[in-house]
């Protein structure tokens, strides 16, 4: 079952909220968040609800982040559990902002 | 000791006997200084050797300790060690997978946009079908057409033919396109399939395998911690032994001063054997002087 992906706008910035197990079968609905808003604004990944991600997860995040052209303008929020373990081990506290 | 315990039984020998059994026991307890000098320099020395090789082997040890630690384990995202090679693939195993999942990713979109372009060929080809059915109506009207023309519509008849016969080709080529698009889609769905487990990987083990060198580092460190205590806490006790030691000197300086006051006091005595009676029986000044001597001789020996 996809993960249920909402996206609202706080200023500038496009927020994505993304809840359950994040995973290849969002990819279609996690691009559409995302893709038609200006690359020029800020985006911030709220990944708190999410209980799994998958290494297709972290390669969405990534396609993000070309998206932007610029990784400084992306935030990912993540709680703790298997979602920020799966960051940790594949460094995407260097690749993104992670609060 | 053993000349005062001759001098016990003195009451029936002459001064002159007393005073040289004096003598004689401020040498042997002269001797027994030096022997015991030479016993406590002999054990010293023995302490010392064994203290220094001691010390040598913790430093060896210290030496091979670092060493293997040096070689397991370095600080985490260093090049050097197992360890830290280990942490370098499977960091470099995890980028790959997470990179792997992002091109999958975007080959299922390149996948999917082909299949829309395929869906737009079907489109293009079901209007193909719709031209010959119409062309082929036509034929049959021109046709018919014919019959009611007679012998004028011979020729007519002709072309009505030939237009129903590429009517007929048009469909046949409109039904192979429709073949070759079902084979395309099929193709499409395989690849769509293969792209998406490459995409999609679990972490579990990339995570356990993260969290278990991190552990195994930790206890590498550990250990290392403790045992380089351990050693600090010898070697320092090692330098304290080896400083108690040499209370030696200090003693032989020690034993050496006693060993000069009984030369001195062998040399009095000498001087009183000269001028002691030498008579037999017991006399006062005698006895004084064997109770000082006694005295003399149980301090230097003290």
């Amino acid at each position: 079952m996809p993960a249920r992906i909402s996206k609202s706008n706080e200023g500038e910035t496009l927020v994505i909220n993304i809840a359950g197990s994040f995973d290849f079968s969002s990819h279609r609905d996690f691009r559409e968040a995302y893709i038609r808003a200006p690359k020029q604004g800020r985006f911030l990944v709220d990944l708190t609800q999410v209980t799994y991600l998958d290494s297709a997860a972290l390669g969405m995040l990534l396609m993000l982040r070309e998206h932007t052209g610029d990784a400084t303008r992306v935030t990912i929020r993540v709680g703790s559990g298997q979602p920020r373990d799966a960051m940790a081990v594949a460094h995407f506290d260097k690749l993104f902002t992670l609060t | 000791m053993q000349a005062a315990g001759d001098i016990e039984g003195g009451e029936a020998l002459a001064p002159v006997e007393v005073v040289e059994a004096a003598a004689e026991a401020v040498a042997e307890i002269r001797r027994d200084l030096e022997r015991a000098r030479t016993l406590t320099r002999e054990a010293v020395g023995a302490l010392q050797a064994s203290f220094q090789t001691l010390n040598g082997k913790v430093q060896a040890q210290r030496a091979a300790l670092e060493g293997l630690v040096k070689e397991l384990v370095t600080t985490t995202g260093s090049a050097d060690g197992i360890a830290g090679i280990t942490a370098q693939m499977v960091d470099g195993f995890v980028q790959e997978m997470v990179r792997v999942s992002r091109d999958g990713l975007e080959l299922v979109g390149l996948l999917d946009d082909m299949a829309v372009q395929v869906n737009e060929v079907v489109a293009r080809s079901g209007g193909i079908e719709k031209l010959a059915r119409q062309t082929r109506f036509l034929a049959l009207n021109a046709r018919i057409e014919t019959h009611r023309a007679g012998e004028a519509g011979r020729t007519f008849k002709l072309v009505a033919d030939e237009v129903k016969r590429l009517a007929l080709e048009s469909a046949q080529l409109s039904e192979q396109i429709g073949i070759v698009v079902g084979e395309t889609r099929a193709t499409l769905d395989k690849s769509r399939a293969r792209a998406t487990s490459m995409a999609s990987h679990d972490m579990a083990s990339a995570i356990s395998s993260h969290r278990q060198l991190g552990e195994a580092i930790g206890k590498y460190q550990l250990v290392n911690q403790t045992m380089n205590s351990a050693l600090d806490e010898i070697n320092a006790q090692v330098t304290a032994a080896m400083r108690a030691v040499a209370f030696e000197d200090a003693l032989a300086s020690l034993i050496d001063g006693a060993c000069r006051k009984l030369d001195s006091l062998g040399a009095a005595v000498r001087i009183l054997v000269t001028l002691v009676p030498r008579s037999r029986g017991g006399d006062t000044t005698a006895r004084m002087v064997i109770d000082l001597l006694r005295g003399q001789a149980s301090a230097a020996a003290e």
